[in-house]
């Protein structure tokens, strides 16, 4: 095993020169195909937004911005925290990335509970799925994130695993993280810059349009 | 663990959390009452004009796509352009 794991090329630091898919090709078209998938649901929603405005508008008054802004701001700080933790499985010093992965699940899970108490109480005041087309939306929407986020939170506890293993043995040996190992742990970073990405504009929509 | 966080990805994330705090912020109901009607749609569109800016910066340095080959470059930005250009004329009654 050793010896497979030596004549595996190890990862280089990334020169502009060299152009590169960060992750599998596979994931990518996945992530493309989710984002095609989602600005449907966009553009569906602006499209009858318009035709119904005032019921949209009174609708989105009883969502709370704030729980929605905070929300945004734990996405893009987990993707931050997962920029760290792979450019530190890069380097030639990767011990801090386990713990950037665990920050990164931290936020994960902030975003969570943020939702789960935003559902509780959405449905404590009565409003659910069927309550209007605004409501609808809100919950295939953020419910279908959610999903995604959930997903994600198990792609970075893989993250997470990976990385604690490629410190472990580079601490024993001067082997640093080989390009098979980068690869996956690039698809699985994709992956979660996709839902803060598809959250950033979830945000706006449901909560801020005027 | 400094040569980590002193990369530009840094500075972008920075960018995106200051974005989403002016967006918040500009989008709250008691500042949007303060203005004119006929504006409404102005800061709409400028919202979303806003998201999918950080969309861009997210694909650029978060999902490294500045580094990719230019077909992926060219897919992700003709997303951004096309799905950002079709909400906001949507909203603007351009497309009906």
């Amino acid at each position: 095993m050793n010896k497979g794991l030596a004549s595996e090329e190890i990862v280089s630091p990334l020169t502009p020169e060299t152009p590169r898919v960060p992750g599998e090709a596979g994931v990518w078209i996945f992530i493309l195909g989710d984002m095609v998938v989602f600005s449907l649901f966009f553009t569906v929603f602006v499209y009858y937004r318009g035709h119904d405005i005032e019921l949209y508008l009174q609708s989105q008054a009883t969502l709370n911005q704030f729980y929605g802004v905070l929300n945004t701001l734990f996405l893009l700080t987990s993707s931050w925290f997962v920029v760290m933790g792979v450019e530190g499985l890069r380097s030639k010093a990767p011990k801090y990335s386990p713990h950037f992965f665990i920050l990164a699940m931290a936020c994960g899970i902030g975003f969570s509970w943020i939702k789960i108490i935003e559902y509780k109480e959405k449905v404590s005041a009565g409003i659910t799925l069927t309550t209007n087309d605004f409501y609808m939306y809100y919950y295939i929407f953020t419910g279908l994130h959610f999903l995604h986020v959930l997903i994600g939170l198990g792609v970075l506890l893989f993250l997470l695993f990976k990385a604690k293993i490629i410190v472990q043995r580079s601490s024993h040996k001067s082997t640093g993280t080989t390009q098979k190992e980068m690869t996956l742990i690039e698809s699985g970073a994709s992956y979660w810059h996709m839902v803060d990405l598809l959250w950033i504009v979830i945000f706006p929509l449901l909560y801020l349009l005027k | 663990m400094k040569h980590l966080l002193l990369k530009p990805v840094t500075a972008a994330w920075l960018l995106l959390m200051l974005a989403t705090s002016l967006s918040w912020w500009v989008g709250q109901d008691r500042f949007v009452s303060l203005i004119d009607d006929g504006n409404h749609l102005i800061i709409s569109s400028g919202l979303v004009f806003i998201a999918f800016i950080k969309v861009r910066i997210v694909i650029s340095y978060f999902m490294d796509v500045r580094h990719a080959p230019l077909v992926l470059k060219i897919a992700c930005d003709s997303w951004v352009v096309l799905v950002g250009g079709a909400i906001i004329l949507i909203m603007n009654g351009v497309i009906k």
